[in-house]
């Protein structure tokens, strides 16, 4: 298409891939990790995820705005890289469908105790297909819908304002964390940003004119900015002991907001946190489909969409419980940072290397 | 073709779906009110549900032993021909005897089930909760109507005390402070609001009496729209009304013998009844009747204050202050915090400001 | 072995066919008219006439369905009646006249209704055609309130008249094509030159040219013609029987489009939330514009929403009921037999009945049948414990919130969203409808109007946009031109000092 992604799309983009069914616990995991002003963690967290997205604008500037996997399969052969490609995205279709499943469970503690969980997952992975099918413009556009969809519910946190008390948040830092120190809890927490890293495939669909990286920043510092105040709010509205005890915090104060109209809007608060799941999901079933577009060109069009979401649906099926599915959206996660730090560095050390290579001078712009 | 299969399948999954979870509201028989009484010599409970008719005429009250609510809950399933759930529960009411042995196990269920709402009032019954709940109280409305109502006005006159599940899990599960709860009694006729229940964690210890309940209030939050029988040294009685009240609560020092906690209260409202001989269109005057009245107040507060660190509860926070005032957590911790709350030394402030003398200017 | 080579080849794509070969074009051959040729293709039209004057050798064959009784004396029988032959090359040579080379273009034009003047073997025709039609009225489903209350009508000419009455430019373009093998319908494309966009122009000139069918009646049947996504429930061209409308849009840099027949005019490329805009909001000040279009806005979201989120509280969400309405609820609800969703589709079927019905009687008759099957129907389904009184509220007041949109053909789409809405709900409750929404926005930010995004200035965002798409700014900041027009000069007004 001759559409290309403003930064404004892309800002969009990236926040809904980022926050997704991590904010219903981020509250929690903030406390059980850090402690007492745990928020401060956060921002620090936060802090490494520009860092992370730092290296990752480096690339696209040495880049020039090529491709990714021209930059990569330039260098390497291509029969190193196909498997590595099939295992990507093998596994980034199992991360979305973890984080999905994880969605559909949470939900379930509230509503739909009994049906399936299968069944509403095979509405989320229909809804995934329709997405995949459409070009990265149009999910861009829908990325806009969807942040328009739910950014309101923010003001529902002014409705916890009477309530919200500055003692409860104790001058105290660090204190009586529930889970023993050590890095495992920056980790933890880090998993909240999880999505920047799919921007470097946006490089050939952004508009040329180097505000890409801006965009993502912007998402970023977003996202930071929602699940800040979230956690603020948590904060002094439950004080640290309760909010360790409480598994899903975001949940149940969206059970507390009443109106005099209309009792316990949850139930129909909590399905729209479904879009923000779905968008990663889709991001990452994305980037899969770019690997497997890469390697083969056979395909009719819409088979590889479906095969992906056939996959999906297998992945999804597997965990049962709730704890088996937070099990695996955690180790998935783990995994996914590593790779978002390796990566721009491999990158750059391969770009350093082509450049040395032709003399001081890269290929030309393939565009 | 390829499309026609998939829809084919997402509208059979969408006929097979959640056909297990529906719950159409005709079916159902909502629980409003719901009592707790221990049982002697066991530990088991006796629960009371109110369930009212659809036709808002009647109600169902159906009361069994069980260990725990749930239980029987599924005892009256078997009795009701509509399915018995509590999302619509509106306050559960504890019998005195089983506060006080401790009330947190048997809110647990609440806290734990999503559907059950977070502003469920709480109360403590004088006596027998589940009488009270199973009586209709003519010319009254139903109930639960009744009940709800009646906890909800006083809650916004500032009578008792803002009491629901969150207040009271938050306070319960937070240290340096205790939950609260308002104090009911069944009378002949009707029901009567007879104090504030004080909590040590959860166990019931200790209650103010009605008509301290309202500076109890003061003392707890911000209160507008209240109104103050003040019963001066000379037998005389000064009504404060439409009273709006401010408090501050601080804790200085940085060690714990060196602690002090002032409280400040003061009060703004309009003189409504006033039986003394004084002239209030003098300025000395009025100035005189705030004082007497700051000064009353001031001992009605530090009574409560004493009572407090007496019986060893603190629904006003105060350990909450303390422990921010220490150098670090583990200093708090280390402490015993009960002491520590009913040791400190306690300096009290209270001023009264008379906005205005009503209509009338002199006797 | 071949089910398996079968199922392979439907997902893999296999060599590509043989690039199709040129068809053979046969060069028409260009016949000169022929008098008998003619006589012989208009055999059996009992309206065909042919006329010889007494003084001259020519001749003159006509459709006197077509021909209008002042042009034929004018432009036949005055000149020729009395001329001598060799006057007649004369007049023949000058306008309104016009030489013919080609039989295809002569049945054409006696088609249209022109006459065909022969005379030694050569063929003239000239414009005698009469404008028959209904004189210039108000559109009966478009509305204003204050303002201009002229509408088009059949006649292409004349809806052209009133077009060109408006916008005196000679910027102003007008296209002519034919569609429709048969009936060779016109169809006009207007636009205003250096400030629509050319590419666009182009591109519904080609797609115009390449439909193939044997007739097109009405604007609205070739806009599904032409349309990106035919298999969209959603309009994708906006319809209009306004002139003021039209004009405006033309000004905004968009592309109009006009079929002969029909009084519907098109307007492209065009947005999504341009069906929930009435001339109207122009006339009024803007702050009862803004809050009007605010107005519309709500009520697209209660038309589809309400009924199904009544559906779903009352299926599955209980807690959500405040508490003083449960009771009422659940005693009203007793009394029905069919559990909330199969209650819901049944009224809102019956809302539909008495529409269409509504829509097929004659006026005088149809008011009565309003009232009563509103009012009467509903009252006594609602005693004889057909239906809780609750849910005829909700559908009455989706479907008199459906009537809002200005534009009938979205609010026909918007009537039957929401019964797939109604559906979800009853099934899957709150997460039926929000899953249900989220198939539609991913479905219309699908859709796509001539290339334009279906959604600006949402999506992609334009902010500049806003203050004529979801408010009614003041007129002294409308300074541009709508962005997906993508004109080619968007100031449209510059700022006042």
């Amino acid at each position: 298409m001759k559409e290309k992604l403003n930064y404004v799309h892309v800002a969009f983009l990236i926040y809904v891939t980022q926050s997704n069914v991590f904010l219903f616990s981020v509250p929690r995991i903030v406390a059980e990790n850090f402690g007492s002003n745990g928020w401060i963690g956060f921002l620090i967290c936060s802090a490494a995820g520009l860092f992370n997205i730092f290296l990752y604008s480096m690339v696209y500037k040495l880049a020039k705005g090529r491709s990714v996997f021209d930059i990569i399969e330039q260098s390497m052969p291509k029969a190193l890289l196909y498997p590595v490609y099939l295992i990507l995205a093998v596994f980034w279709i199992a991360l979305g469908a973890f984080v999905g499943k994880q969605y559909v469970n949470v939900l379930q503690t509230v509503t739909f105790p009994t049906t399936p969980s299968m069944f509403i997952y095979i509405f989320y992975a229909y809804m995934l297909y329709l997405l995949l099918i459409k070009n990265i413009y149009v999910i861009g556009k829908i990325g806009i819908l969807f942040f328009l969809s739910t950014i309101w519910m923010v003001v529902i946190l002014v409705y916890f304002l009477p309530d919200w008390s500055f003692s409860n948040l104790t001058p105290f830092l660090f204190q009586s964390p529930s889970v023993p120190f050590s890095f495992d809890n920056w980790l933890e927490v880090y998993s909240g940003f999880i999505g920047y890293e799919l921007a470097v495939f946006l490089f050939p669909y952004a508009q040329q004119d180097n505000k890409l990286f801006k965009g993502v920043y912007l998402g970023h510092l977003l996202v930071t900015a929602v699940y800040l105040s979230v956690i603020l709010a948590a904060f002094g509205f439950y004080g640290l002991q309760y909010l360790q005890a409480d598994q899903f915090p975001l949940v149940d104060m969206l059970a507390y907001v009443e109106l005099s109209f209309i009792n316990r809007i949850e139930n129909l608060l909590l399905p729209f946190f479904l879009y923000k799941s779905l968008m990663t999901t889709v991001m990452y079933a994305w980037a899969a489909l770019l690997m497997l577009k890469r390697m083969t060109r056979k395909f009719k069009p819409k088979v590889l969409e479906a095969v992906i979401t056939l996959t999906s649906i297998g992945f999804a099926s597997y965990p049962k419980l709730m704890r088996d599915t937070q099990v695996l959206v955690r180790q998935s996660i783990y995994v996914e940072i590593m790779l978002a730090f390796t990566f721009p560095l491999l990158l750059m050390m391969l770009l350093y290397w082509q450049k040395l290579r032709n003399g001081g001078r890269l290929h030309e712009s393939k565009n | 073709m390829r499309a026609k299969i998939s829809v084919f399948i997402l509208i059979a999954v969408l006929f097979l779906a959640s056909c297990s979870d529906q719950k159409i509201i005709e079916r159902l028989g909502f629980t409003r009110l719901s009592a707790f009484d221990s049982v002697e010599n066991s530990d088991d409970i006796r629960v009371t549900s109110n369930i009212p008719k659809a036709d808002q005429k009647g109600r169902f009250i159906l009361s069994s032993v069980a260990r725990t609510s749930k239980e029987a809950r599924i005892t009256f399933s078997r009795e009701n021909n509509r399915r018995i759930v509590s999302g619509q529960l509106r306050m559960v009411l504890f019998g005195d005897s089983l506060a006080g042995k401790g009330v947190w196990k048997h809110m647990d269920t609440f806290v734990r089930d999503s559907a059950i709402s977070q502003k469920l009032f709480i109360a403590v019954v004088e006596g027998n909760a589940g009488a009270l709940i199973s009586k209709e109280y003519k010319p009254y409305p139903t109930t639960s109507d009744y009940l709800t109502r009646l906890v909800e006005t006083n809650m916004d006159a500032g009578l008792i005390p803002k009491a629901n599940l969150f207040t009271f899990t938050r306070d319960y599960m937070n240290d340096g402070v205790d939950p609260v709860a308002p104090l009911i009694k069944q009378d002949a006729k009707s029901v009567k609001m007879t104090g504030v229940a004080l909590f040590q964690d959860d166990r019931y210890v200790g209650r103010i009496e009605q008509n301290k309940s309202i500076i109890f209030s003061f003392l707890h939050r911000k209160v507008t729209g209240a109104d103050l029988s003040i019963s001066l040294d000379d037998g005389e009685q000064i009504m404060l009304g439409n009273i709006t009240s401010k408090r501050k609560l601080k804790v200085t020092g940085r060690s714990l013998d060196q602690m002090k906690l002032s409280v400040h209260v003061e009060l703004h409202g309009s003189i409504q009844e006033y039986t003394g001989d004084l002239d209030l269109s003098e300025g000395a005057n009025q100035m005189k009747l705030e004082s007497l009245m700051s000064d009353s107040l001031k001992k009605t507060v530090t009574e409560l204050v004493d009572m407090f660190q007496r019986k060893k509860v603190d629904p006003l926070g105060m350990g909450k202050l303390i422990r921010n005032r220490m150098g670090s957590y583990e200093e708090w911790k280390a402490i015993d915090q009960r002491k520590a709350v009913s040791e400190i030394e306690v300096e009290v402030e209270a001023v009264v400001r008379v906005k205005d003398y009503g209509l009338l200017q002199e006797d | 072995m071949s089910l398996f080579r079968k199922m392979l080849s439907a997902i893999i794509v296999t060599k590509p066919d043989h690039p199709n070969e040129q068809e053979d074009e046969t060069i028409e051959i260009n016949e000169p008219p022929s008098y008998e040729h003619t006589l012989q293709e208009f055999r059996n039209c009992m309206d065909f006439t042919e006329r010889s004057f007494p003084s001259n050798s020519a001749k003159a064959v006509y459709l006197t369905t077509l021909a209008g009784n002042d042009e034929l004396l004018r432009d036949i029988v005055g000149p020729f009646h009395a001329t001598k032959d060799d006057e007649l090359p004369a007049i023949l040579g000058q306008a309104p006249y016009e030489r013919i080379t080609d039989s295809k273009v002569c049945i054409k034009d006696i088609l249209s209704g022109k006459a065909v003047i022969f005379y030694q073997n050569e063929a003239y025709s000239v414009d005698i055609a009469n404008s028959v039609g209904r004189s210039i009225v108000q559109s009966e489903t478009e509305t204003v309130i204050a303002g201009p209350h002229d509408g088009f009508v059949e006649n292409l000419s004349q809806n052209l008249s009133v077009i060109r009455k408006r916008i005196r430019s000679t910027h102003l373009k007008i296209i002519r094509l034919q569609v429709g093998e048969i009936t060779k319908t016109d169809v006009v494309v207007i636009y205003l030159e250096d400030i629509a966009n050319k590419d666009y122009v182009d591109l519904l000139v080609e797609r115009i040219q390449s439909v193939e069918v044997d007739s097109v009646f009405e604007a609205n049947m070739l806009v599904q013609l032409i349309d990106d996504n035919p298999n969209s429930v959603f309009p994708q061209f906006m319809t209009t029987e306004r002139p003021d409308s039209i004009c405006s849009k033309i000004l905004g840099g968009r592309i109009a489009c006009f079929v002969d027949g029909s009084p519907t005019g098109i307007s492209a490329p065009t947005s999504f939330f341009e069906f929930f805009s009435s001339p109207d909001d122009y006339y009024q000040r803007w702050h009862l514009g803004t809050a009007l279009r605010l107005l519309r806005f709500f009520g697209f979201i209660i038309t589809i929403g309400f009924t199904a989120l009544y559906v779903s509280v009352t299926t599955f969400h209980y807690e959500m009921i405040p508490h003083t309405m449960l009771l009422n609820l659940t005693e009203s609800r007793n009394k029905v037999p069919f559990p909330p969703l199969i209650e819901a589709l049944l009224m809102e079927a019956t809302i539909e009945l008495l529409r269409e019905a509504g829509a097929r009687l004659p006026t005088k008759i149809g008011q009565t049948i309003g009232i009563v099957g509103g009012i009467v129907i509903g009252q006594a389904a609602v005693q004889a414990g057909f239906t809780s009184n609750i849910l005829i509220i909700a559908v009455a007041s989706s479907a008199i919130a459906s009537f809002t949109i200005p534009s009938y053909i979205m609010s026909a789409t918007l009537r039957l969203i929401r019964f797939g809405l109604i559906m979800m709900a009853g099934f899957l409750g709150n997460l039926g409808l929000l899953i249900g929404m989220g198939i539609l926005m991913i479905h219309i930010a699908g859709v796509t109007n001539l290339g334009a995004s279906y959604l600006t200035p949402l999506a992609p965002m334009n902010k500049k946009d806003w203050l004529d798409t979801f408010v009614r700014g003041p007129f002294a900041m409308l300074n541009k031109r709508p962005s997906e027009a993508r004109s080619v000069n968007s100031t449209k007004q510059k700022k006042k000092k």
